[in-house]
């Protein structure tokens, strides 16, 4: 039996710090390889700020992950083992202690990164590149691991607190594959919550309505396996 | 007090158990007065009745070619008035239609009329005592009507004239000799409607005094008044189907004739009389007031009657009810024993579905709990998850804070420009910013803390206040306080404990309400055998309340509408009334009996013997050695029986001057049929010899003249001679 109290329990705010290491993290785990014209420190690249967006949504909310990866089950992208990482998304105390609601704006979820890159910038592990004109199609934000960020990168997924950033920038890392920032968004907007959630509004949880859907799949998993367990 | 009244306390002193009822002698007085039996008696003496004089005269309506017709005027009488010509007009009674015939042929009868000679005519006859001879050589030639005459101005009861001599006559004088007196009963009479009437004490041909007067609907009362008194014949009733009937002086009347087409009764028309006109003739004292004792008990026995009847109807019916109401419970029960064995019983069926209704109220009860504990436990979980997130993000906050404080600035984030080593040397030496070169708070410097001069002493503040914590990368420590978690740690184990509590219980109330259900879920037989247990339940339930209303004992109806005193006195009068009655009457009835046989023999009808008139007014006899009684015997058997009943009545009373019979008789065509001119000789024969051993006035009207012309003085006879007519 599931219940709602009817009233938000005030959730915390990430602090630049934080968001500063999921980009950080994002950067080592989703980035490209960096090619001739990047930052001579520049070891990774991240070459749209729209997909480092809608990877960093992710991130902050472990519930709209675990959809993503159960249609990629279901798609047959994923192999039906990840139906655990799903259920450990949703039911795991980690993830929760993660979650971060992002407002939503014209292009999906949106909260800019400005402070924390400069935080990155300022200590050399990553650097920001613009391109092209403001509001035109050719107008880019680049975001590069440099050789530092990298080393720290390391030395953060080693201890007991932080290292669950890498573990998760893998995860998603995964679910994103080579998809494009654009399509990544549009994968979230078919999140109908989501896609629902006014501009300006924190989007709101999927968490009853994803773990109903997982229920159903662990079901017919275990049909599936002869009801094993 | 009465002998009666002492005799009927003794009658009823007698009695045992509830009908034993005690009055004294006075008090019996006092009831046999209210009932209106009289206590006193005396015997009958004979008073003498016979007629001196007939006369009567009117108008005859005679063909015209009767030469008794001739000279008369002529009258033409509507056919539809009725009036047709028959007795006098029709000459010989073996060629009645060749009148008829000739009158319609010889025209002078039309459709509608006829013409008829009015011939006038004064009859006068002036009978005398002994035997009296009435005859004509023919049927039909006015005995009979003479005889009626007679018996109308006897009874003042309308007589059986034929049509035409109804309308004929139109003034009657009889003179009656009624003991010592003579009364002249005197009336006009048009069409058989009396008119004019009176009867008036006569000193021979002169009226001395008119005792009374009437007209046609009071001559029978006038008669009544005058006769019963006289000749001490009082009135007496009977009860007839529980109706007390009062005959008077004209019931008497009608045993003073006899005519062969009346043999039913010995004595009188009536069978039902029979019995009241014997002991009145008879003349043994109280023998009235046995008549008015036996007509009031049969009279009280009757309304008691009818009230047993009511009663036996009104338990017969509720018997019938209740017999019925035991059938439709034994047939219900019947259909219950015949249901199948294994039909839930309907009640214990009503438990479980009532077990079960209340079962599923606890149950939403507790769910009701469960989902209120649910919400709380959300909201504890909601809350704890969100202090949970909020120390973890002090903590990743603490420990990347210190992360990043580990590191040197290399470049300015806004434009890129290298911080260099003086810069970075700066910091401790010149307390301002490698990257901004802005000052430095110098106390959160010292506490290795970069935070501007600038910058809100707050955040200065909380910067230093973070690092201060025990900041160490191995997750191993408690970073802060954890009491609001416990707390909540804690709300959250109690709600979940109490949730617990409460699915235990709903777990237990919904085995049970498994197991119910399932006892109660039933297939559609056995459904539809508990809807008809159920319907045969109720209506076993509705029969066994009928009879259980039914089987009440019956209670006792208004059962005594008689009041059994008087019920009581007045049977114990008759009852006594009758022992009396019958000591006195018994001997005289044997001694009547053997007259009758001798006179019944000697009128020829030698083969009856042992005759026996007994107190019911029945008679047994022999006929011909086999035993028979009065009703099986031919029809000249009982002419001649009635005859000599009356005789020997007649008789009795004037030999032993007690008895009530006036001595008056009239002998309607005794040879009618059955006694030939030889037995009606014999029988005249034993008459004029009886006559002169009591005296008494037989009239005897017969066409058998021969014996009249034979045995009788010419002054007691009156005879038409050939076809004449009497009058």
């Amino acid at each position: 039996m599931t219940a709602s109290s009817g009233y938000r329990i005030e959730r915390p705010s990430h602090t630049r710090t934080q968001h500063a290491l999921r980009i950080l993290v994002l950067l080592d785990r989703t980035g490209d390889d960096v090619m001739e014209g990047d930052p001579q420190t520049a070891v990774k690249a991240v070459r749209s700020e729209l997909r480092l967006q809608a990877m960093d949504f992710w991130m902050r909310n472990p519930d709209y992950l675990a959809d993503e990866v159960i249609s990629q089950i279901e798609d047959k992208k994923l192999p039906g083992t990840y139906l655990r990482v799903a259920r450990g998304l949703l039911e795991d105390p980690e993830p929760d202690l993660r979650y971060y609601p992002m407002p939503r704006w014209f292009y999906g979820a949106y909260e800019a990164i400005d402070d924390a890159m400069s935080l990155l910038q300022t200590y050399g592990l990553a650097v920001f590149r613009r391109s092209g004109e403001p509001g035109t199609k050719s107008y880019r934000n680049q975001l590069f691991l440099t050789a530092v960020g990298a080393d720290a990168v390391a030395e953060l997924s080693t201890g007991n607190v932080l290292s669950w950033y890498t573990r998760q920038a893998e995860l998603v890392a995964k679910v994103a594959g080579e998809t494009i920032g654009s399509q990544l968004k549009d994968r979230q907007y078919q999140q109908a919550t989501y896609a629902g959630t006014e501009l300006g509004l924190q989007i709101a949880p999927i968490a009853a309505y994803v773990r109903s859907r997982l229920t159903g799949y662990e079901v017919a998993a275990d049909v599936d396996s002869g009801g094993a367990s | 007090m009465t002998a009666l009244a002492d005799e009927i306390v003794r009658v009823l002193g007698r009695r045992r158990g509830d009908n034993r009822i005690i009055l004294n002698s006075a008090e019996i007085d006092d009831v046999l007065d209210e009932l209106g039996i009289p206590t006193s008696a005396s015997k009958g003496t004979p008073v003498r009745l016979q007629v001196s004089r007939v006369s009567f005269k009117g108008r005859k309506r005679l063909d015209p070619s009767d030469p008794d017709a001739e000279g008369c005027e002529l009258e033409e009488i509507a056919l539809d008035d009725g009036q047709l010509p028959l007795d006098f007009e029709i000459r010989d009674a073996n060629s009645r239609n060749v009148d008829l015939d000739a009158i319609v042929s010889s025209g002078s009868i039309s459709d509608s009329s006829v013409v008829r000679a009015v011939v006038p005519f004064d009859f006068l006859w002036e009978p005398k005592s002994g035997v009296n001879g009435v005859g004509s050589g023919s049927n039909l030639r006015g005995k009979s009507s003479l005889v009626n005459v007679l018996l109308w101005s006897l009874s003042g009861r309308p007589a059986e004239f034929s049509v035409p001599v109804k309308r004929w006559i139109e003034h009657v004088e009889v003179d009656w000799e009624v003991g010592a007196e003579r009364l002249r009963v005197s009336f006009d009479a048009d069409n058989g409607v009396v008119s004019s009437g009176s009867v008036t004490v006569m000193d021979n041909e002169t009226p001395v005094t008119v005792l009374v007067r009437f007209d046609n609907g009071s001559f029978e009362d006038a008669m009544n008044s005058v006769m019963a008194n006289r000749l001490r014949l009082e009135q007496f009733t009977v009860s007839q189907s529980g109706k007390t009937v009062t005959h008077r002086w004209a019931s008497y009347v009608n045993a003073l004739w006899v005519r062969p087409t009346y043999l039913k009764s010995i004595i009188g028309k009536e069978p039902t009389l029979s019995i009241r006109l014997m002991q009145m003739f008879i003349g043994t004292d109280w023998v009235p007031v046995l008549a008015t004792a036996a007509t009031v008990a049969g009279v009280l026995e009757a309304e008691q009657n009818t009230a047993q009847d009511r009663r036996k109807t009104a338990t017969a019916a509720v018997e019938s009810a209740r017999d019925e109401a035991y059938k439709a419970v034994n047939a219900v029960k019947a259909k219950i024993e015949a249901l199948p064995n294994n039909t839930p019983d309907p009640a214990g069926l009503a438990e479980k579905y009532t077990a079960i209704s209340a079962l599923a109220r606890q149950l939403h009860t507790l769910e009701t709990q469960l989902l209120n504990h649910s919400i709380a436990a959300d909201t504890v979980m909601q809350q704890l998850k969100a202090v949970k997130a909020r120390q973890n993000t002090e903590l990743e906050h603490a420990l990347l804070t210190k992360f990043f404080h580990q590191m040197e600035p290399t470049a300015c984030p806004r434009c890129t420009a290298d911080v260099t080593a003086a810069r970075r040397q700066a910091e401790p030496d010149e307390h301002k910013c490698s990257v901004c070169t802005g000052d430095l708070n110098l106390e959160a410097l010292q506490a290795n803390v970069v935070v501007a001069n600038s910058a809100d002493a707050g955040i200065a503040s909380a910067l230093v206040a973070s690092t201060a914590v025990a900041v160490i990368e191995d997750g191993e420590q408690d970073v802060m306080p954890t009491t609001e978690i416990e707390a909540l740690e804690q709300a959250n184990d109690d709600v979940k404990g109490a949730m617990e509590g409460i699915q235990t219980q709903i777990s237990k109330l919904q085995v049970i309400q498994d197991r119910l259900v399932a006892e109660t879920n039933l297939d559609e037989g056995l459904v539809k055998a508990i809807e008809d247990r159920r319907l045969l339940d109720l209506d076993l339930a509705r029969a066994e309340g009928a009879a259980d209303a039914l089987a009440a004992p019956i209670a006792s109806m208004d059962s005594a509408p008689v009041d059994p005193v008087k019920m009581g006195v007045a049977e114990a009068a008759k009852s006594v009334l009758s022992a009396w009655v019958k000591r006195q009457q018994d001997p005289l009835l044997a001694t009547i009996s053997e007259e009758i046989e001798r006179l019944v023999v000697s009128f020829g009808a030698d083969g009856l013997s042992n005759i026996k008139l007994d107190g019911a007014a029945n008679m047994t006899l022999r006929q011909n050695g086999d035993p028979s009684t009065y009703g099986a015997v031919t029809p000249g058997e009982k002419l001649r029986l009635k005859i000599a009943t009356l005789i020997a009545l007649i008789k009795h009373g004037y030999v032993e001057n007690i008895g009530r019979h006036p001595g008056f008789l009239l002998l309607d065509s005794p040879a009618a049929e059955e006694m030939p001119d030889g037995d009606l000789a014999t029988m005249m024969s034993t008459l004029l010899q009886v006559a002169q051993e009591a005296p008494m006035q037989i009239i005897v009207a017969t066409r058998s003249t021969g014996p009249l012309v034979e045995l009788l003085p010419e002054e007691n006879r009156l005879i038409a001679e050939g076809g004449n007519f009497v009058w």
